[in-house]
């Protein structure tokens, strides 16, 4: 919930003025939602999709160009989903002596490669603007890339 | 094994349609690039396969006591690595954990065997099985768990703490068999009685000698016998008052239980009845086989609701021998038993009442009307007790401070007080 808060309390605060009572407000209740989602688990899209929407209320306010906060935005995004859902794994299982510290790590590494596709996602959105053979390189990377992933998962299925 | 979702999948797989659909309506490439980390974490998380586990339990012994702590081994087996399992043992009502985790939470790799150590608590009498394993698994991602139940139950029996008694009831008649109690009537047996004149056929070792010295004839020596007798155990289990975890019947159990066992190590044999929902009866019987059959039929009671009307009727004569002691462990609430008790001492048994009290388990209202209430029901439930004592039934009430020893006391002091108005 402290991240989400966090989240919201930056969003706010980065945002214009006509912007930031809009973002701020959809923030609290974001985070607002994440304190009910250790509740009700239901709650979690809730509290994500809010807190996603004030982000998208900052953009469509404000207009920035191509604003790279986004990754952190993922980040953030990520990192509330996942204590969300190591909390509720807390309160009812003990881990075993030793194991308490793999969950923390995995969060932090799932926030980080959130951090880094989505930074890479601005990277390629802002090349895009650029026009010529490179552009038209990284697009055809990305469609054969896209092609091995869908090959992979179905072969994967097939022998499962 | 069942395979289910976590919240997180709703959420993120929302979540990223929602991104990209709103960076396309607002064409905002940022809400992609939120969106895009949560796509990817979905298909990953989908592709989650249920790994193959086996659980079993190893309990070090089949029979314990109230308040004996036993040991559970919980022994999984993995042959693809997971990355969290989550495994519990169902404990029954009447165990509590004493000592381990449970449910834990583990990591396993491939081809992997781990055994949980646990230590069990039996905190009340019962009739269980133990065995049932809880096991949910999820890999990295966690985003879809696959939940499974192993069942390798096996009985377990928690027999009840028995009280402490130093003396039993004497009961008012005995039969023909040898035992223990000293019969009232008189014949061969070490117990003096009274002296006689002496008749033909008297053995030569039962003259009185001192006697025959100071009267100038013969006396003789009239002995009482050793007997034994039978106890038939009335268990009242049409209705109970219970509060949380506790209640008179596991009261009742106990002193039924406590009772039985005494009463059959002096060699007096010893039947049940259990008078509720479900009629139960074991005939008399004695020994060591008997007593292990009364205990385990002991631990099979319960309070099983019931409307159907019963009484003694429908109890099988046998169950009932004539001349036996019958000790019924009741709270005296419903009708049905009451009304029992009253033909039993109507049809001559000597009947004693031990009554569990429910009060310890009433909770009062604040209202004067509720207080008033209260005192009526004490009041009702004390011309109850008169109402079996007028007929030469002992009552004692069992509460959390009076044992059973002390109960038994008051029964001997009614039962000799009641024999002295007799005469």
């Amino acid at each position: 919930m402290a991240v989400s808060l966090g989240l919201a309390v930056w969003l706010g605060a980065a945002a214009s003025s006509d912007a930031a009572w809009p973002a701020l407000a959809a923030g609290l209740l974001g985070a607002a939602a994440t304190a009910a989602a250790f509740f009700r688990p239901a709650m979690l899209t809730v509290a994500l999709t809010t807190s996603a929407a004030a982000y998208a209320v900052l953009l469509t306010i404000d207009e920035p160009p191509l604003d790279s906060r986004a990754a952190g935005v993922a980040a953030a995004l990520v990192v509330v989903g996942e204590l969300s859902g190591w909390a509720r794994e807390l309160a009812g299982t003990t881990d075993e002596p030793g194991g308490a510290w793999r969950r923390p790590a995995w969060i932090a590494g799932a926030a980080l490669g959130a951090l880094a596709l989505a930074w890479t996602a601005i990277a390629v959105a802002d090349l895009a603007r650029l026009e010529g053979l490179a552009v038209e390189a990284v697009g055809a990377l990305a469609a054969l890339a896209t092609l091995v992933v869908v090959t992979r998962l179905a072969a994967g299925r097939r022998a499962a | 094994m069942t395979r289910s979702a976590d919240a997180r999948l709703a959420a993120y797989a929302l979540l990223a349609a929602a991104g990209l659909v709103a960076a396309l309506a607002l064409r905002r490439t940022e809400l992609a690039a939120v969106a895009a980390p949560f796509a990817l974490l979905v298909a990953l998380g989908v592709r989650s396969t249920p790994p193959a586990l086996k659980a079993w339990v190893d309990v070090d012994r089949d029979r314990a006591v109230e308040g004996d702590e036993i040991a559970a081994r919980v022994t999984v087996r993995t042959e693809a690595a997971v990355d969290r399992l989550e495994i519990g043992l169902a404990l029954p009502e009447g165990l509590e954990l004493a000592d381990g985790a449970n449910p834990v939470a583990l990591r396993l790799a491939g081809d992997e065997e781990r055994e949980l150590e646990l230590r069990l608590r039996c905190v009340r009498w019962s009739a269980v099985e133990l065995g049932e394993v809880w096991l949910r698994a999820r890999d990295r991602v966690g985003l879809v768990r696959h939940e499974g139940r192993i069942d390798r139950r096996r009985p377990l029996r928690v027999y009840p703490t028995p009280e402490r008694l130093r003396r039993l009831l004497a009961p008012a008649h005995t039969q023909a068999a040898t035992g223990s109690e000293v019969a009232r009537v008189r014949a061969e047996g070490l117990e003096f009685a009274d002296t006689r004149p002496f008749v033909p056929g008297d053995l030569v070792r039962s003259i009185n000698w001192r006697a025959t010295a100071r009267r100038g004839s013969l006396v003789v020596n009239e002995r009482h016998p050793e007997r034994n007798a039978d106890v038939v155990i009335f268990l009242d289990s049409l209705a109970e008052a219970r509060a949380a975890a506790h209640g008179t019947l596991e009261e009742a159990v106990r002193t039924a239980a406590t009772l039985a066992g005494r009463f059959l190590e002096r060699r007096d044999r010893v039947g049940l009845v259990t008078f509720g929902g479900i009629l139960r009866w074991l005939e008399p019987g004695g020994g060591l086989v008997q007593r292990y059959r009364l205990v385990d039929a002991l631990l099979e009671t319960g309070v099983e609701f019931s409307y159907a009307w019963k009484d003694v009727n429908v109890i099988p004569a046998r169950t009932l021998p004539p001349r036996a002691l019958v000790i019924a462990v009741t709270p005296l609430l419903d009708e049905r038993s009451i009304a029992a008790l009253f033909d039993l001492r109507g049809r001559g048994h000597d009947l004693v009442v031990l009554e569990v009290s429910p009060e310890p388990y009433l909770e009062p209202g604040e209202d004067p009307s509720d207080s008033l209430a209260l005192r009526l029901w004490r009041l009702q439930r004390a011309e109850l007790r008169a109402g079996f004592e007028r007929l030469g039934a002992a009552v004692a009430t069992l509460d959390s401070e009076t044992t059973v020893e002390e109960a038994l006391e008051g029964v001997r002091a009614y039962r000799r007080h009641a024999r002295l108005v007799q005469r």
